[in-house]
Formats: structure tokens, C-alpha cells, sequence
């Protein structure tokens, strides 16, 4: 074991797949772009300059002023890039933490309680399963109303039967488990052997998933914002962006073609990562 | 016993949705304010819409008259067309159904051939081409791969219309659009399940016996195979029915999926219940034919509840 980790530790890196640091690379550059070019430069996402109306990107005939182009208004592409990818990033993450959460919790209190609890909960899931979930949130939309709040709500409920379903079974397991069974003996809670003991045991399995479910709720995200039905103007995020140039393949494909590249990257190559972290849980 | 089991099943579930599209819809507080002014009508006329549909009395009556209106066949208005939503829903049907017909044929063409030959050549430079191309095929989004078609097809070949119905140039885009991104996902399903079938017993002593790979294949590996494939296909059904609200509103195809984003833009209650309730009909009775399917494809597994 010891001789493991010593023959990897120093070339970690260069053990990792290329396409794995190829991912890495582009997710820390999309961070640092929406962390670090907001405070260098002064971006106003809705600065509508007239003058300078469809724009086209650097290479295409446009300037270093707008270096993606500008919109049918003349609004920098660029800093709306930024923007959208803030947006759509936060939003993903916030949902994919709210759905594990509430997902684990759920299959943990099934494995608990056992008896008709834990049949409505796996009901539940199956029914989950049988309805695309799109068309669930669109549903809820419809019903509830299109606020900031509530979407992110609704985005969060993506996947949870996925959580529900492995916290349950793995649940069930340990409490067969050795340390489970000492514990139990010894007079400890329940909520402190499962937070402190099971969850910590099951917290990389969890984590896999999300990360596995992290571009999902990206690509519902901005499919729901793409129909116009996720985030409303004046916010902007990928879909949004992407819905809006949609009008203008003809005279500004830039508008549409960045934000969608985009989209097709984040996902890839946090979809790359989470394939690779299965495989390597997965051989531990 | 077992038919009968599974039919109750399925039949709880769907009882499960249609109490929770219940609840969901009574949520939002009272359905009659919802729909009319309550400063511009009379609370005679209130109360007179009241009778008529059912939302009398306690919680629990209207949820009886709710159930027994949705048995008699009956599943109320569209606010859009002032019609019954059961005759604006299976108007759109037809060009759905085709549209989702013509994509399963197309990923199955791809999916089928590609994924067994990268199984059969596991780890060969096909096979690592055929997965970085899944991987991508999973990470694009419906609408990004429709618009690069139209960017392609339409803005720079002018080749092909990109908006409307009518002649088979129409429907191309569509298919492309949500067959290629599912083809993608069927091709790694095939992969995997040709993978699993390649180690097992039957298919060592047949190479063993001296049988030729395309006997080997046939005989063994498809019979095999098949059925993780089976268990897939109402999860895939689904996926395409879910991709359609997408890639009909970027086609302009006038389908369920465009009427699901439409009556959700609207408002519009009684169709978009009409719709989940369609889906879910659909995808119980999938999975219910896909489990009695199991059975007649896989002995052992009648066998096993046999005893």
C-alpha cells in the first residue's frame, strides 16, 4: 500500500490521461476568466453601443475592441460570455449540491426506517425514472411561475432519485458492517453513526455521481433558458445567450456559435473528469 | 401471478403520477382565480364555474371528481384553443411519432454495428475512436448540434429548409439532430453489453468447438446481448420524446414537444397535465411490455419466479 502512493505521488500529473488534464486545463481557465477578467476589466453586459452593431469576432474582420464580436444591439459577446458562464456555472453547482444532498438524505432515511417509508421512497424513484425530467421541470415552471429562486429549486430536484437509490443501498450494507454494528452496541445515535460514520465511507461514490450529474444540469439549464423558460432577461446565462443569437445564423453567427462552443466544452470536459474519477473509484 | 403483479405495479405508479399532477396543480392555490379575473366576474359566475368543473367542496371531493373525470375520459379544457386538451395533444401525435420513429431507426443503423464492432476490437484505435466520439456525443447539447446543422445546411449550402413540415428535406435535420446525439449514447450501451457477452461460457466453449466468429456471433453473442438492450429501450423512448421539446421549437415541428414549451409559455394547465400523463401511459406500458418481454427472451428469469 505505502509503496503504492510512494510510486505515484511524484508523477501524479503525469499519470493522469491527457484528455483528463486537456479538461482540468480548460474548467480552471473558464474559472479564472470569470473570476479574474471581471475585475480587470469593467464589464457592463448591457452596454448598448449602436455604433458598433454586429460586430464581427477577431479573425473575421473584427478589432481587439470586441475580441468575440458584438451583438444586434452592439453588446460586447465577450463580456457576456463571462457573465453567462458565471451564471450557468453557479447555477449548475448550486442545483447538483441541493439534489445530493437532498437525494442521500432520502436514501438514507429509506434504509433507516425499512417498511412501507422505504417502499414509497423506491416508488418514488421508479416514477422518477419513468418521466424525462425535462419535462417535469418544464411542468413546475408552468405551474409555479419562472423566478431565480425556484428554478435553481427546481434544477436541484435533477437526479436525486440517482443519490437516493446509492445512498439506500449502500446504507443498507454498511449497517451490516463491523464498525456500524460496534457503534450501535455502544449506544451511539443514529443521526451521528450515519453523518459521521456511514456518510464519510459513501461520500466518494456521491461524489462520482455528481460529478457525473454536474454536466447534465448544465445541458438542462441552458436547454430550459435556450426555450426561454429558465433565466429572464436582464441575467443572461449559455442558453439564454444561445436562444438570442439563434435570430442571427444569417447576419451574426458569432452571437450563437460562442456561447454553444461554450456550452459543448464545459460539459465535455467536465463529463471527461467524471468518467475518469468512475474508473478510478471504481478500481480502489 | 406474475402478469397481474406487474399490471398492479404498473397501474400504482401511474396512480402515483396523476396524484402528484394533482397536488402540483392544486398547489398553486385556487384553479378558478387562476384562470379568471376575480375583480372582472361576478361571484355567481365564479361559483356557477366552480360547479361545473368540479372544484367543490373539501380537498379530498375534488380530488375524487378529479379521478373519476380523468377515468370517464375527460381531462378538461386547453386555455390556448378553447378545446379538449385530449383532441389538441393527439393532433400533434402523428408528427412526433414520426419524427421519434425515424431517430430510433437511425440510432439503432448506427449504434447496432458501430458498437459491436469497437466491442469485438476492445481497446483497438476504432474502439477509443468510437468512445471519445460518445463522450462527445453526450456533452453536446440537442439545440447546439441543431444549430451547427442549420449553420451548416441551411446559412451555408442552402440545402436544406430549417424551419416548418412537409416534404422528407424537413424532417431531415430533426432526425440528425436527435438521432445522432442518441446514437451516441446506444452506441456505448451495445459496446458494453457485446462486452459482457464476450467472456461468457457459452461463447468460449463455442470458439473452443471450433465454430466460425460469425456463427459465434449470431448464436451466441446477439442472443446474449440482447437483453440488457431491451431494458434500455423505454429509458431511450423517453429521452427522445424529452429531446423533441428542444429540437421541435428549434425546427418549428409542429409536434408534442413544441406544444409541451407552447403551453408552458401559456400557461396552459390542462395540456401540459394532458402531456405528462400521455408520457407517462407511454412509458409504463413500454416497461411493462419490456418486462414481459424479458421473460420469453430469457427463460431463466421466468424459471427463477417459477419457483
Amino acid at each position: 500500500m505505502s509503496n503504492v502512493t510512494t510510486a505515484r505521488s511524484p508523477s501524479f500529473l503525469s499519470q493522469l490521461p491527457f484528455g483528463v488534464v486537456l479538461a482540468g486545463v480548460w474548467m480552471l481557465g473558464c474559472l479564472s476568466l470569470i473570476i479574474v477578467l471581471p475585475l480587470v476589466l469593467k464589464l457592463d453586459i448591457n452596454a448598448i453601443n449602436l455604433m458598433a452593431r454586429l460586430a464581427p469576432p477577431v479573425g473575421f474582420g473584427g478589432t481587439w475592441a470586441h475580441p468575440f464580436g458584438t451583438d444586434d444591439l452592439g453588446r460586447d459577446v465577450l463580456s457576456r460570455l463571462v457573465a453567462s458562464l458565471q451564471t450557468s456555472l453557479a447555477i449548475a453547482l448550486g442545483a447538483t449540491i441541493i439534489s445530493a444532498v437532498i437525494g442521500t438524505v432520502i436514501g438514507i432515511i429509506a434504509a433507516h426506517m425499512g417498511g412501507w417509508v422505504d417502499q414509497i421512497i423506491v416508488g418514488a424513484v421508479d416514477a422518477q425514472v419513468s418521466v424525462p425530467f425535462i419535462i417535469i421541470s418544464l411542468t413546475l415552471t408552468a405551474i409555479f411561475g419562472n423566478n431565480l429562486t425556484l428554478f435553481i429549486f427546481i434544477l436541484g430536484l435533477f437526479g436525486w432519485e440517482r443519490y437516493t437509490r446509492l445512498a439506500r443501498a449502500m446504507t443498507m450494507a454498511s449497517r451490516g458492517r463491523g464498525y456500524v454494528l460496534a457503534m450501535t452496541t455502544l449506544g451511539f445515535s443514529w443521526p451521528r453513526i450515519y453523518l459521521r460514520h456511514v456518510l464519510p465511507n459513501i461520500a466518494s461514490t456521491l461524489l462520482v455521481t455528481a460529478t457525473i450529474t454536474f454536466p447534465e444540469v448544465i445541458l438542462l439549464e441552458t436547454s430550459l433558458s435556450f426555450l426561454g423558460l429558465g433565466i429572464q432577461p436582464p441575467m443572461t446565462s449559455l442558453g439564454n445567450m444561445l436562444g438570442f443569437g439563434r435570430s442571427y445564423l444569417l447576419t451574426g453567427w458569432w452571437i450563437a456559435v460562442v456561447p454553444g462552443l461554450a456550452i459543448f466544452f464545459c460539459a465535455l470536459a467536465v463529463s471527461v473528469i467524471g468518467d475518469w474519477a468512475r474508473s478510478e473509484v471504481g478500481r480502489v | 401471478m406474475q402478469l397481474f403483479l406487474r399490471i398492479l405495479r404498473a397501474v400504482i405508479s401511474l396512480w402515483l403520477i396523476v396524484t402528484l399532477v394533482f397536488v402540483a396543480l392544486r398547489a398553486t392555490g385556487d384553479p378558478i382565480t387562476a384562470i379568471f379575473d376575480p375583480d372582472n366576474t361576478s361571484q355567481a359566475a365564479l361559483d356557477s364555474y366552480r360547479e361545473q368543473w368540479g372544484y367543490t367542496g373539501t380537498v379530498f371531493d375534488q380530488y375524487l371528481a378529479y379521478v373519476v373525470s380523468l377515468l370517464r375520459g375527460d381531462f378538461g379544457y386547453s386555455t390556448m384553443s378553447s378545446r379538449p386538451a385530449l383532441d389538441v395533444v393527439l393532433e400533434r401525435l402523428p408528427a412526433t411519432m414520426q419524427l421519434v420513429g425515424l431517430s430510433a431507426v437511425l440510432m439503432i443503423a448506427i449504434g447496432l454495428p458501430v458498437g459491436t464492432i469497437a466491442a469485438m476490437r476492445a481497446g483497438g484505435p476504432l474502439d477509443r475512436f468510437v468512445m471519445s466520439f460518445s463522450t462527445i456525443g453526450f456533452a453536446l447539447p440537442n439545440f447546439v448540434l441543431a444549430l451547427g446543422l442549420i449553420l451548416l445546411f441551411s446559412v451555408s449550402l442552402h440545402l436544406l429548409p430549417s424551419n416548418g413540415i412537409g416534404s422528407w428535406q424537413h424532417l431531415v435535420m430533426p432526425v440528425l439532430t436527435i438521432g445522432l446525439s442518441k446514437a451516441a449514447i446506444f452506441t456505448r450501451f451495445v459496446r458494453s453489453a457485446i462486452l459482457d457477452t464476450l467472456g461468457l461460457q457459452c461463447v468460449v466453449s463455442a470458439r473452443a468447438r471450433g465454430l466460425t466468429e460469425w456463427q459465434i456471433f449470431w448464436r451466441h453473442i446477439i442472443t446474449n446481448a440482447v437483453l440488457p438492450l431491451v431494458t434500455i429501450t423505454p429509458l431511450l423512448v423517453g429521452a427522445m420524446v424529452a429531446a423533441g421539446a428542444v429540437v421541435e421549437s428549434v425546427f418549428g415541428w409542429p409536434g408534442v414537444g413544441r406544444l409541451i414549451v407552447d403551453a408552458v409559455s401559456q400557461r396552459d394547465l390542462a395540456v401540459l397535465q394532458m402531456v405528462i400523463m400521455l408520457i407517462a401511459v407511454v412509458m409504463i406500458t413500454t416497461n411493462l411490455i419490456v418486462d414481459l418481454a424479458y421473460a420469453k427472451l430469457d427463460p431463466r428469469t421466468s424459471a427463477a419466479m417459477a419457483h
